[in-house]
């Protein structure tokens, strides 16, 4: 059943190619939206709050993004859920495996996991497994 | 005129005359025609004319004024009232104002009970009253003189046993002069231990004619004891005694003075014993010692033996004998003695150290006939300064003993080998001779603060105090002052330890530590590199390498061809972008690790026109303005290449992020701050939010902007070259305003 809203934020057009390819296979994805860095993300979040259906169950984030990283976002992105009538999964994905990185994420209650680029698309069945 | 009239004139006339002859005044009152009479004696004792006429009144005024008038008119009075004589001396006043002393005789005649007439003579008795007075002072005289000698004298009548005393007896005796004095009360006073000695004396006396002279002691009520010396002379008058006078003499002080000069002496000589100080004279001429007691047993000689001195010089130890005479002849050819010490050995071979001081007795024409002095024997002193010494010696460090004035009394071995003087060289010299000029100042402030406060003392370790070596050397030393208690009075004793070593040892470690702090530096500088480079790797090259499996996982599955052939297009342009990556990498490695970049004097117009022409369509196409002000420092020391990369970054930069709602304006201006060049390139374009973004402005790949062309390399680069030259750069910029990027192209 096709049921989840999924949005990848991610300025690495190859990155954005690849997922997407991986989670049309997937058969509980209902939608994809793609975003080259937080900012657009979070306008297009800020412009639905209140439409359930166009806001994202789970998010994709990359950390290194023009204008706006995803930390960056977070920081708003926390400020921002109170207000939004929904649970929304965030996992961060990087290419980085610096470890200072993964601190950061740790510290950060509203990401769910670290994930390291490349995602395995075993990896990415199983985490939208758990969700629907 | 009646005979007996005639008769009395007569006898009154020889009367007169005789009186005249003999000095004597005569006078006479005749009551009833209130007449004095005087005769020319009168008239010349008060020195007044012959033709004086004399009144009662007027004669009265003559008495001295007081007790002598009063007398006077009292005796008048009592003549005329009571009708009685009168007889006094009294003193007068002349009318020349000389003092006189006069007799006044007078007897009142009475006729029916009234005093008709008053008679009488006036003598002149000054002589007779000078001699008087001057017996009186005489006596007093002679009292005195009893008292001060404590002398009294006696007189006694062995006939009648009367016994007379002189007032000063009677003072040395304590007896009181309204007692009554015999022999037996004489015999009481004198002390029990005595008396049997004293009659036995005087008995003699009574019996041989002659008095012995006598000492005794005797005894006042009050317990005083006084020794007295009797003398005295026995008169006889046909073989028989009939009278003993004589003198009685207070002697207790002389005697008390000899018995305290003989314990003094006892004293003395004990003093010796106990200084072992003993006492010569030497007669050059006869060649003979006097010595004392103590000198004897210095020497370990029989006390009183006869003595030259060649018996003096045997005593001496051999070693010491050659200086001994030498001594001895220049003391007497210099007029001048000098104090030295020798050894003596005695009979038994002990041997001591001896000092002696002395000077020289000169006869009138300036020859040395004598020599004197003490000699000491200064064994155990001897021995407690060699062992001092000793100690000085074995200290470690150099020591320099001086007094407060700073004046150096002794040195060890070692101070000797620091500075390169002989002790005998430094003796009696200033300590300052051993420091530089320009410590004199600290060291006499430290001085001060010692004595000030007398204790154990190290000079702070951070003083940087030297000292200097004969030969103008300059030590570093560390110092420590200690009092040091002497007969002499306060000395201090100066411990000085050359630091050369530790000094040099202290510059190598700060020399190590500094090339240390300098190897941390650039291990920092490194470490941060490769922080860097490590976050470069870990973010720019594993992203593109992580798509390159991601799509190749996804080809190996993939059964549609053209979904194939997109994929290998996407495989080629991960693969293109990871070979930029890497050279762009490599690149800014290059220009980090560049050791020796040439630099060249660079005109930054030329450098600025040569950017604008690489630039020429994209400023044509923004219709950017860009304009500069190198007045201030037109020129710099720098890489060329790097320079004009700097410019070309920066400008394009510029021209990239402008702003589209306003003309780019581009401002680049150069000045001298501080002695560094520094560029300043201001632009009105999008600006940058540093307080998101400031951290990683020149990072890899970092962009700021939704630019299709921005690939965060321009900064990166800039970084590299500006910190390959020493130099630095910042920004500040508002968004929407525009940005500023400061360069400081070296440090």
């Amino acid at each position: 059943m096709s049921s989840l809203n999924v949005f990848v934020v991610d300025d690495d057009d190859i990155y954005q190619f690849t997922l997407k390819v991986t989670l049309k296979n997937i058969p509980s994805v209902k939608s994809i939206n793609t975003f080259s860095d937080g900012a657009e993300a979070l306008e297009h979040i800020t412009a639905n709050k209140d439409q359930l259906d166009a806001l994202p169950d789970i998010i994709f984030l990359d950390i290194n993004m023009p204008v706006m990283d995803g930390f960056q976002f977070m920081d708003e992105f926390v400020d921002l859920l109170p207000g939004l009538n929904k649970e929304i999964k965030v996992y961060l994905v990087s290419s980085s495996i610096d470890p200072m990185d993964m601190k950061r994420a740790k510290r950060i209650d509203a990401i769910s996991d670290y994930l390291v680029k490349p995602l395995k698309s075993e990896d990415i069945k199983d985490i939208l497994l758990q969700i629907s | 005129m009646k005979h007996k009239d005639i008769e009395d004139i007569k006898i009154k006339q020889i009367l007169n005359h005789t009186a005249n002859a003999v000095q004597i005044g005569v006078y006479e009152f005749d009551m009833v025609d209130q007449e004095l009479y005087w005769n020319d004696t009168i008239k010349k004792i008060v020195e007044v004319p012959s033709d004086f006429v004399p009144t009662l009144e007027l004669e009265l005024s003559f008495y001295k004024e007081g007790d002598c008038r009063k007398k006077a008119r009292q005796a008048l009075k009592n003549a005329i009232h009571e009708g009685e004589p009168y007889d006094f001396d009294v003193e007068m006043v002349t009318a020349k104002g000389n003092q006189r002393f006069v007799r006044k005789i007078g007897y009142p005649e009475f006729e029916n009970g009234t005093c008709v007439k008053i008679v009488g003579i006036l003598v002149d008795i000054s002589d007779r009253k000078k001699t008087e007075f001057e017996l009186a002072k005489k006596n007093q005289q002679l009292n005195n003189a009893e008292k001060m000698a404590k002398i009294g004298n006696w007189n006694w009548s062995t006939v009648t046993g009367e016994l007379t005393w002189s007032d000063n007896l009677y003072e040395i005796y304590g007896h009181s002069k309204n007692e009554p004095i015999s022999y037996e009360v004489y015999l009481n006073y004198i002390h029990v231990d005595d008396r049997n000695l004293v009659e036995q004396k005087i008995l003699k006396a009574l019996e041989t004619g002659t008095y012995d002279d006598l000492i005794y002691r005797i005894q006042h009520r009050d317990g005083t004891i006084k020794i007295i010396k009797s003398m005295g002379i026995v008169k006889t008058d046909l073989g028989k005694t009939v009278e003993m006078f004589g003198t009685c003499q207070d002697i207790s002080d002389q005697v008390n003075k000899e018995q305290e000069l003989v314990k003094k002496n006892q004293q003395l000589t004990f003093a010796e014993e106990m200084a072992q100080i003993g006492y010569w004279e030497w007669d050059i001429v006869n060649d003979h010692l006097i010595w004392s007691d103590n000198m004897y047993r210095i020497f370990g000689l029989e006390i009183g033996s006869q003595l030259g001195f060649e018996n003096v010089v045997a005593a001496i130890h051999p070693d010491d004998r050659d200086n001994f005479r030498a001594n001895a002849e220049e003391f007497i050819s210099e007029k001048r003695f000098r104090k030295f010490m020798h050894r003596i050995v005695h009979k038994n071979g002990t041997i001591r150290t001896v000092e002696l001081f002395g000077e020289l007795i000169m006869d009138g024409t300036g020859n040395v006939v004598k020599m004197v002095g003490i000699t000491q024997d200064i064994t155990e002193q001897r021995m407690s300064e060699i062992k001092f010494r000793g100690l000085l010696d074995s200290a470690p460090d150099s020591m320099v003993i001086v007094d407060q004035k700073g004046t150096i009394h002794l040195i060890n071995k070692q101070a000797e080998k620091m500075f390169g003087y002989t002790f005998s060289e430094l003796k009696e010299k200033h300590v300052s001779m051993l420091v530089p000029e320009r410590l004199w100042d600290i060291m006499e402030f430290y001085a001060i603060a010692f004595f000030k406060d007398p204790k154990h003392t190290g000079l702070p370790d951070n003083l940087d105090f030297f000292v200097l070596n004969k030969s103008g050397f300059q030590i570093p030393v560390q110092v420590t002052l200690s009092p040091l208690e002497t007969p002499e009075g306060l000395l201090v004793s100066i411990a000085i330890r050359d630091i050369t070593t530790q000094k040099q040892a202290a510059h190598r470690i700060m020399e190590t530590n500094k090339s240390l702090k300098e190897s941390a530096k650039r291990l920092k500088a490194q470490n941060r590199q490769l922080a860097e480079f490590n976050h470069i790797t870990s973010h720019n090259l594993r992203s593109p390498v992580s798509n390159l499996s991601a799509l190749l996982s996804l080809y190996k599955t993939e059964d549609d061809a053209e979904m194939k052939e997109e994929l290998i297009e996407k495989i080629e342009t991960v693969t293109n972008h990871l070979t930029w990556t890497l050279d762009t990498l490599v690149e800014s490695l290059m220009i980090k690790n560049a050791e020796q970049i040439p630099v060249e004097k660079i005109s930054l117009e030329d450098i600025l026109s040569k950017t604008k022409e690489m630039l020429a369509a994209q400023i044509l196409k923004s219709g950017a303005n860009i304009t500069s002000d190198f007045t201030d420092a037109p020129f710099a020391m720098y890489n060329k290449v790097y320079l004009e990369s700097i410019f070309l970054n920066m400008v394009s930069n510029s021209l990239k992020y402008s702003s589209e709602n306003r003309t780019p304006e581009i401002f680049i201006y150069s000045k001298v701050e501080n002695g560094k060049t520094k560029l300043e390139f201001r632009d009105n374009g999008l600006g940058i939010n540093l307080k998101k973004n400031g951290h990683k402005l020149f990072g890899f790949n970092k962009v700021f902007h939704r630019h299709k062309d921005a690939k965060g390399v321009g900064l990166f680069l800039t970084k590299a070259q500006v910190d390959a030259m020493g130099g630095s750069i910042w920004a500040e910029s508002e968004e929407g305003v525009g940005t500023s990027f400061f360069i400081n192209l070296n440090n």
